[in-house]
């Protein structure tokens, strides 16, 4: 008997992760779609304050497993307590961000429950009572659409593709606490070390203006006009791989479906054609404004400004433009 | 004993074609091949074959075993994982295997019990043509061993493997005991190129060929008849989006124009 | 009478004979063993043409004769020449030294007194060239050469030589006061100083016997030290130059991969790893390079401060097959083993050194002893690439490219027939004279595709019979040979045969420079043969049968940009240059290095499309050269040139309005034809080009 739609919620620093949040939106729409409940479960150790933070962005119900053994994620203590929690919840759908942790979770615990899962959806909707998810493939180039023959339907959720609903402190849920009894010993995935890249400046995925650049730069110097910009606006720069791969922009720096997935208010595409794996990177851009030679490019097709010349010409005069605006 | 690795591989469109030669039946939900684009190894799963190979060269001995699901085409795959340096290949074809991600890592996982005696298996973190990411993790569950995935290195240390894996800022490095799973991501480097003796070699080698029958499974139960996750729709997407071109007479005129856009539309 | 004639100056000459003959022949047994046991090479086929080339590059010192180093065109001939003259008399030093009555001077008729002023003015002349190499050797220093105690060893033998020569000649002249003496005129003159000094006959026999012994000591000594030296070219040179490869110098010539694989199990080599799996004309030339660094300094590699020297290549490879040359004193004991380790190839010879090539051929060029440095650094790349899968990252990634699709333009967004769109370009059935080969680059890469359609539009108003292959053209296979994966360019060379072949292709005309040298000289090798023709070379024709007639002026300064793959590989200079010529007001400047001398654009040998990380860029070096003839268009006739002068370009001048612009001949002629309808300006290429595939 299923009842609701469940989020396995992230815990990152200390607060809920943002991507848990835009899930939690997913899910609230979902469960109203359907009638249903939404659910969250809350996994990790310390974590039970963390609850109304779940129900103030939409969670009626929030399932707690809060034991030392999960301080850190792991295959095997995440989803045996999700395991657990699913148990106890019974959920039509379980969902949860396409992070370092959604990735990792989903597809096991779908085997796990004798289920399927879908990863990397774009969208998620309850047709007739039928969970639907939309996902790319094909490196973006093509789109599917999913049901689901067995339950629940394990479906994780591109960064920056659903909105959160918007905070409301005073709303209402049930807190339970589900013991799963996880036993650090019975973790067979054990994290041993951790290295994080400093990386300077603000983060690409909370930038709210970026300005990327592609082969069509031709240099590592050639970025130099384009960092201008971003420091013009407050946003930061970002690469398409085949910069990357030339050595003229950090790894941390790429953006794609294989780099970062970003979803800024701005994004300024330079110099890149607008190959699919890359788009896919920025489909999240609310406005991209492509700047390229070739009026050809097919990065024009994505975006909401376009301007035909050379970088090189255009940009300079780009940040004075936009600096007088910010003055 | 020397260690026994199991590589998984996947022959895909090649999504490096054109994008103007990629084409989707979406009444048949399919992607058409495009003609003259040849099918490849997908680029994860090659550099799985190199993860192997590595821990390979490192331990001065090694056997690595390849299998790949799909058509008969896919022999290519397996021959060219071959011609890397692997020395045997399994390719597991049958019109039965016509599912979905359950059926794949049914049928693989199946397959790695019938060869046995494995320590490590190793796959690509995702296919390129339908980009899931799936197929592993059921492979280890059904298996029921650890998994590890999006690795950037891959090590054996006496019966742990060691695996750094991959985050959005920096690595994890995580150690799990033998036999278990890994996925490998692109950060891994690059495959190797093979030797033209190798490729001789393998060329030579016979591939086994094993359908649901070898695998003892009842193809009644598998592939078309146990689809989990059903494919409703199949299309291209278009972009909605209108592109207003920012035309002027000099680069500060643009500029400007693209600048004042910006701020009507309360964008900056 | 020889001094030798009598106890006991006869056991003198026969120690000195004996001895020093056996210590040079147990050198040279040494020497040879390597090859012995090396690879055969093709040494005999053109016997006729052989002959012919012998007598102009190595007895008429044809390749010296180059302005750019006149003065060497100028000593190593006297010297040269000296030394074929003079070789007379000291065979008839031995002669005589055995017995009087085998000396020349008793030829009938006194013929061998007709010819002793030419050696007596040779005497001079060699003393003229031993002077001037001196002066620069001392005083010059071009860097070029490697200037060691070697060579000095060597000129002031070949000076005492002379010396000695000079002065036996007079003290035997006093001594037997011979009629004739006045033919020998340099002698004559020194001797008359003798005369004036009025001395003994007994010391006079004693001087010319002195002096006697010390040219015939001096000429063993130095035979002996030849191979010891870096000017063993005296003794291998003329080898060298007969038994050089016949072929054009774009040439590479095949492996038979089937048989090593049938033949050879485990352990088979592809290429050469190892000095000694080298064919033995490869060792030749390493014996027979004197270091006087020509290749070295037309090299662009070298040029632009990148590893590779042609000399370092040659000099390592000498010193890697000394190191496997057994020592004499091995030889004598009956088991030949060499002094210490084997050098390894690879490392001495150097990976980067190896992979800088360009293969523009410019090396072999200007070498006046006709050694044959391109294909020996391929077959290196070849070892590495086939045996040890060892290369730079981006040559890799070309190779995989080139494997799984088939073309090495990674990422290109166009297909094969793409560029056909609105042009009435039929398929190639067999019926149509000519077959258009667009090529990769002409099909797949954005800035050629306009040059195949303006050729195509050439064709068409000139109404030739041709037709295309459209979707079923191959890659030639030439960035695949030179980059080292001959058995990947085997496939290719055969499929591509084999579908012209089945579509009754006798004809063929391409825009591409290596496509061109690949088809016409590399595919009879596979039993392909074709009539090949480059476009520049159908559009001269076109032009001169009045087919063609440019009339739009174009009123701006034109340089030529020659490619090497055109111009020195296959020697197309003219018919580009024809074509520009007849463009209604245009003016033509040209580069320095131009035609057979003419400096790679960089893209040469697989280099299109592998990163440049050493030194300056070639096509940096390139653009400026073309830019300071002031031109505004420099124009070229090949898929890779252009592209490497539009990146060059912006990057060497900031000011667009100034910039120079890169057109292919194609382009220019159909502009002139006016038939070009209003295309669009050629954008460099911004594509993203390798979209990732993840």
């Amino acid at each position: 008997m299923a009842n609701g739609i469940l989020v396995a919620a992230e815990v990152s620093g200390g607060a809920v992760a943002s991507i848990t949040l835009e899930v939690l939106g997913a899910a609230r729409r979902l469960a109203d779609q359907m009638g249903k409940p939404a659910q969250a479960a809350l996994v990790g150790s310390g974590v039970e304050g963390l609850a109304k933070e779940l129900i103030a962005h939409g969670a009626d119900q929030v399932f707690v497993v809060d034991e030392p053994a999960l301080a850190k994620y792991s295959c095997d203590g995440f989803v045996a307590a999700m395991e657990k929690v699913n148990a106890a919840a019974s959920p039509d759908a379980i969902l949860m961000g396409q992070s370092d942790m959604g990735r990792d979770l989903g597809p096991r615990l779908a085997f796990r429950l004798g289920s399927v899962s879908a990863m990397d959806c774009l969208n998620v909707t309850g047709e007739g009572g039928k969970v639907i998810a939309e996902r790319p493939c094909y490196g973006g180039n093509a789109r599917a659409t999913y049901s689901f023959n067995t339950s629940p339907a394990v479906i994780s959720i591109r960064s920056k593709a659903q909105e959160p609903v918007a905070r409301d402190d005073s709303r209402q849920g049930q807190v339970t606490k589900v013991d799963a009894g996880i036993d650090a010993s019975a973790i067979r995935d054990k994290l041993v070390g951790h290295q994080e890249v400093a990386e300077e400046g603000i983060r690409l995925e909370d930038a709210d203006v970026i300005v990327a650049g592609g082969r069509g730069i031709g240099s590592a110097e050639g970025f130099s006009v384009l960092e201008e910009l971003a420091r013009a606006l407050g946003g930061a720069v970002g690469a398409t791989r085949a910069a990357c791969d030339n050595g003229w922009r950090p790894v941390s720096e790429q953006i794609g479906l294989t780099g970062k997935i970003v979803g800024p208010t701005l994004y300024f595409a330079v110099g890149i054609s607008g190959a699919s794996q890359h788009m896919a990177g920025c489909t999240g851009a609310k406005n991209i404004v492509a700047i390229n030679k070739d009026p050809e490019a097919i990065v024009f097709k994505s975006s909401r400004f376009g301007i035909v010349d050379d970088y090189k010409k255009v940009l300079p005069a780009l940040v004075e433009a936009c600096r007088k605006l910010k003055a | 004993m020397p260690l026994h690795i199991i590589a998984c591989v996947k022959q895909v469109p090649d999504p490096e074609a054109p994008a103007s030669a990629f084409r989707v039946d979406e009444a048949a939900k399919k992607v058409v091949a495009a003609a003259g684009v040849t099918p490849v190894i997908s680029q994860f799963d090659a550099l799985a074959v190199e993860a192997a190979l590595r821990i390979k060269d490192a331990a001065g001995d090694a056997k690595i075993t390849v299998i790949s699901l799909g058509p008969e085409t896919a022999r290519d795959v397996v021959k060219h994982s071959l011609a890397m340096g692997a020395d045997e290949g399994v390719l597991l074809t049958d019109s039965a295997f016509d599912g979905d991600s359950y059926t794949t890592a049914l049928a693989l996982s199946k397959a790695i019990e019938k060869i046995g005696d494995y320590n490590l298996v190793l796959c690509g973190r995702q296919a390129t043509d339908w980009d899931a990411g799936v197929v592993g993790y059921g492979i280890a569950e059904m298996l029921g061993i650890p998994s590890v995935s999006l690795a950037k290195s891959v090590t054996v240390q006496g019966d742990k493997v060691v695996v750094e894996r991959v985050l959005m800022e920096g690595y994890d490095t995580i150690e799990a005991p033998l036999p278990a799973l890994v996925t490998v991501s692109n950060e891994l480097g690059e495959p190797r190129y093979p030797k033209l003796q190798q490729i001789m070699m393998a060329a030579r080698k016979q591939v086994t060929i094993w359908g649901a029958g070898d695998l003892g499974l009842d193809a009644s139960k598998v592939g078309a008849g146990a689809v989990r996750l059903n494919l409703e729709r199949l299309f291209q997407p278009v972009s909605e989006v209108e592109c207003e071109i920012v035309e002027g007479e000099t680069p500060d005129e643009i500029a400007t124009k693209l600048a004042q856009r910006l701020r009507e539309q309360k964008i900056i | 009478m020889a001094p030798s004639n009598e106890l006991p100056g006869n056991i003198f000459f026969y120690l000195i004979i004996v001895g020093f003959s056996a210590f040079f022949l147990l050198t040279i047994a040494a020497r040879l063993l390597p090859f012995l046991k090396a690879k055969g090479a093709p040494c005999l086929d053109q016997l006729p043409q052989r002959v012919g080339d012998f007598m102009l590059v190595m007895i008429g010192q044809s390749k010296f004769f180059r302005r750019k180093y006149w003065y060497s065109g100028i000593l190593h001939p006297l010297i040269f020449w000296g030394f074929l003259v003079l070789l007379i008399r000291s065979l008839n030093m031995l002669f005589s030294g055995v017995a009087d009555p085998l000396s020349l001077e008793h030829l009938p008729g006194g013929i061998f007194d007709f010819y002793k002023p030419v050696m007596d003015l040779f005497n001079v002349l060699v003393m003229v060239g031993i002077a001037m190499g001196a002066y620069e050797r001392f005083f010059v220093k071009p860097p070029r050469m490697t200037l060691n105690l070697d060579a000095w060893r060597i000129l002031g033998l070949i000076f005492f030589l002379m010396v000695t020569d000079i002065l036996a000649n007079s003290f035997e002249l006093n001594l037997e006061g011979e009629s004739k003496e006045a033919f020998s005129f340099v002698a004559y003159g020194v001797s008359n100083i003798w005369s004036g000094m009025n001395l003994s006959h007994d010391a006079t026999g004693m001087l010319h016997a002195t002096f006697w012994y010390a040219h015939l000591i001096i000429l063993f000594g130095f035979l002996c030290y030849l191979p010891y030296s870096k000017h063993s070219h005296v003794l291998t040179v003329a080898f060298n130059v007969f038994f050089r490869n016949r072929e054009r110098s774009g040439v590479l010539r095949p492996i038979n991969i089937e048989a090593m694989m049938e033949n050879a199990e485990e352990g088979a080599t592809f290429g050469v790893g190892k000095v000694t799996d080298f064919n033995w004309k490869a060792l030749l030339d390493f014996m027979t390079c004197t270091e006087c660094g020509r290749c070295q300094s037309n090299c662009p590699a070298y040029l632009t401060d990148k590893e590779l020297s042609p000399k370092e290549i040659e000099h390592h490879g000498r010193m890697t097959l000394l190191s496997t040359t057994p020592t004499i004193a091995s030889l004598m004991k009956g088991k030949p083993s060499p002094n210490g380790d084997h050098l390894n190839l690879v490392e001495t010879m150097g990976f980067e050194s190896i992979w800088d090539c360009v293969t523009c051929g410019s090396c072999m060029y200007w070498c006046p002893v006709c050694i044959e440095h391109v294909p020996e650094i391929i077959d290196v790349r070849r070892y590495l690439v086939m045996d040890e899968a060892r290369m730079p990252e981006t040559a890799q990634a070309t190779l995989m490219q080139i494997e799984q699709r088939g073309h090495p333009w990674r990422g290109t967004q166009f297909g094969r027939s793409d560029w056909m769109q609105g042009l009435d370009v039929p398929l190639f059935d067999g019926s149509q004279e000519y077959l258009l080969w667009v090529g990769c680059s002409g099909s797949l890469s954005e800035r050629n595709v306009p040059i195949t359609q303006a050729l195509a539009r050439l064709l068409l108003q000139a109404g030739v019979s041709f037709g295309v292959l459209g979707e079923e053209e191959p890659c030639c296979g030439d960035p695949a040979r030179r980059l080292g994966n001959e058995y990947l360019f085997q496939m290719q060379a055969q499929q591509a045969i084999e579908i012209m072949k089945s579509k009754g292709v006798k004809k063929i005309v391409t825009a591409c420079p290596h496509g061109y040298n690949t088809m016409r000289n590399e595919y009879p090798q596979f039993d392909g043969k074709f009539e090949v023709m480059h476009h520049t070379e159908l559009l001269d024709q076109l032009l001169r049968e009045g087919k063609l007639q440019p009339k739009v002026g174009l009123a701006e300064t034109i340089v030529y940009h020659d490619s090497c793959y055109l111009a020195r590989h296959n020697e197309i200079e003219s018919a580009p240059r024809r074509i520009l010529e007849s463009l209604p007001q245009a003016k033509i400047a040209e580069m320095e290095r131009s035609r057979k001398t003419t400096f790679c654009c960089g893209a040469g040998g697989g280099h299109m499309w592998v990163e440049e990380s050493r030194g300056r860029h070639i096509n940096h070096a390139r653009t400026e050269e073309a830019m300071a003839t002031g031109a505004q268009i420099v124009a070229t006739a090949c898929p890779f040139c252009i592209q490497m002068f539009e990146d060059g370009i912006p990057a060497l001048e900031p000011d667009e309005e100034k910039r120079m612009r890169a057109m292919d001949v194609a382009e220019l002629l159909d502009a002139a034809i006016g038939t070009a309808p209003t295309v669009k300006p050629a954008t460099a290429g911004e594509g993203e080009g390798v979209p990732a595939s993840t």
